[in-house]
């Protein structure tokens, strides 16, 4: 039976193994890729190359303008994730101590948050009152909007298992209120902020949707914005375009195995709390 | 007076005025100039009742993108949930490196979805492209299609680059459920003589229901909402036969007409709202729940 077993377990192994080829296969091409030559890169294929041209990678890095759109990917991500976790944790730790029917219909509004789809070209108006289209400062609030649900979400779940007991002995000790939230409950929160520190940050690096509909400067696009434009420049030159793409997904893979324990635990909060 | 001091309404007062003003305020302005001629060419916006939505309904050529939305919606919901199960099953116990296999399983899902579309632009290349290669290496080369230059295909060949993308994503939250199946109910099913398939129909599925309901959720509501994966893979092309209601709506506002995209946005804010509510009435009926 164990013997059964074992067998049973390796054959599993190898053929997930072989199914992991399904991811693994497009990520080998576009390494193999980034170094060929032009001509060779033309069909996007699996063979070896025949040199390896790492300059490629210089090409990008000089004419790209890589490093100031990293900068602003950075900018954007990071302001963004800061804000969104401050603003949704303060309101979750409010929404779950005081259960009333209003506080509770506020958390069904932000609830209602993911999932409806956001309206770009009223949002457009918005951002167009607000004398906000086009600036870094539009593009972070506009992020925050949209990430606070999910964010709401996650601090809300977690609060509640915070004791109440907890605030009555920092109110003894003499905390008021933002002293209570701030110096006791809010370092208590650091796993799920990392969580959505990640999340969000991600989420953010990735996204093109917004910066397509509200920045129209190139000068303030982020990384996958830059790519884009280099991808649509350089067309017929897949060797470039390649490792432009490369050095987008390093720094997010890179995060991603880093900070992978705290993405998945935060991606099945949902699940778990049904 | 203690409570209400000590947990300030203020607290929530960030959040919700970023959500509210950037978020809710256009939504519900939506609402308004769906009902309006609303456009970049006059000043003037002027309340036109229904016509904006007569016109999407009326319209022939519109019944394309609707019915691409549903059939992505559908399609990618059923078969990412299936596809995410078989691989937690696969990598919930016994398989040494299974963790290896998860990172690995679950990457494309924070890999940059235009990122994805354009290497798949490159995959699905008739001549050049890795898919014809291998079907043709494999002896199946009568299967080579043009994936994304045949309008029939186009939009099943977007599909599959979703379900490539996001099916890792189901199986973390499918893992995250096979973790709270009680042991003792596997070894009881043992003890019976159950075999393999009994005890996932009968003992591992009933637990697993929170997991499905939101995967399903999640997988519908990303699948009506899809943008930049057909974006970035056909741009709704060859023509407009794999176009998707997001695209359409950022084509018209390409074009200037406002107030009829602002409709298409409403028309995709009432789907979801109404497919959402059902799909949590079906799920959380009490007796299947678990709860």
């Amino acid at each position: 039976m164990t013997r059964r077993t074992a067998t049973i377990n390796g054959l599993k192994e190898i053929s997930m193994w072989i199914l992991s080829l399904v991811i693994l296969v497009p990520i080998a091409m576009l390494l193999l890729n980034s170094v060929k030559n032009v001509t060779e890169s033309a069909a996007m294929s699996l063979k070896l190359p025949t040199s390896f041209h790492f300059d490629n990678f210089i090409t990008v890095f000089k004419d790209g303008k890589i490093f100031s759109s990293f900068g602003n990917s950075l900018l954007i991500s990071s302001v963004t994730s800061v804000i969104t976790i401050i603003t949704s944790s303060m309101a979750a730790f409010v929404m779950t101590r005081n259960r009333t029917r209003l506080y509770r219909y506020v958390y069904i509004l932000f609830l209602i948050g993911l999932i409806v789809p956001m309206n770009y070209i009223t949002t457009m108006k918005v951002l167009q009152m607000l004398h906000m289209i086009n600036t870094f400062t539009g593009i972070i609030l506009l992020y925050s909007a949209t990430f606070i649900p999910f964010t709401v979400f996650l601090f809300y779940g977690f609060v509640g298992g915070i004791p109440k007991e907890l605030d009555e002995s920092a109110v003894i000790d003499g905390c008021g209120g933002s002293g209570l939230f701030f110096r006791v409950i809010f370092p208590l929160m650091k796993p799920v902020s990392v969580t959505a520190l990640i999340i969000n940050f991600l989420n953010c690096w990735n996204d093109f949707v917004l910066p397509l509909y509200f920045l129209n400067s190139s000068s303030k696009w982020g990384m996958i914005m830059t790519m884009y434009n280099y991808f649509s420049q350089y067309i017929s030159s897949w060797n470039l375009v390649s490792a432009a793409m490369l050095i987008n997904l390093v720094p997010i893979l890179t995060v991603y195995v880093l900070g992978q324990k705290y993405i998945i635990s935060g991606m099945t909060a949902g699940a778990v709390k049904g | 007076m203690y409570a209400s001091k000590l947990y300030s309404w203020k607290f929530i007062v960030p959040a919700f005025l970023l959500f509210f003003v950037l978020f809710l305020v256009p939504n519900l302005m939506g609402f308004y100039y769906s009902l309006t001629n609303w456009n970049a060419m006059s000043d003037q916006v002027k309340f036109i009742g229904l016509d904006n939505f007569i016109e999407v309904f009326t319209d022939k050529s519109n019944f394309r993108f609707i019915y691409n939305t549903l059939m992505f919606a559908i399609v990618t919901s059923i078969l990412k949930a299936v596809i995410g199960l078989g691989l937690a099953l696969m990598l919930n116990e016994g398989v040494k490196s299974k963790n290896y296999l998860r990172t690995i399983f679950f990457m494309p899902v924070v890999i940059s979805n235009l990122i994805v579309g354009l290497i798949f632009q490159q995959i699905y290349n008739p001549d050049t492209g890795i898919l014809n290669g291998f079907l043709e290496a494999i002896g199946l080369g009568a299967f080579s299609q043009s994936w994304i230059g045949d309008p029939k295909l186009a939009i099943w060949s977007s599909m599959g680059v979703e379900i490539w993308k996001a099916s890792g994503f189901n199986m973390v939250i499918f893992l995250a459920g096979l973790q709270m199946v009680p042991k003792d109910m596997y070894e009881a099913a043992d003890m019976d003589g159950a075999n393999y398939w009994n005890k996932l129909i009968k003992v591992t599925i009933p637990f697993l229901i929170p997991s499905i309901t939101i995967n399903m959720m999640l997988n519908v509501i990303s699948g009506l909402k899809v943008f930049d994966v057909i974006f970035a893979l056909t741009n709704g092309g060859p023509g407009r036969a794999s176009e998707v209601i997001n695209l359409t709506i950022f084509n018209q506002f390409g074009l200037g007409t406002y107030g009829y995209g602002t409709a298409l946005g409403v028309i995709l804010f009432l789907f979801l709202a109404v497919i959402s509510i059902g799909l949590v009435k079906i799920f959380t009926r009490p007796e299947v729940s678990g709860r």
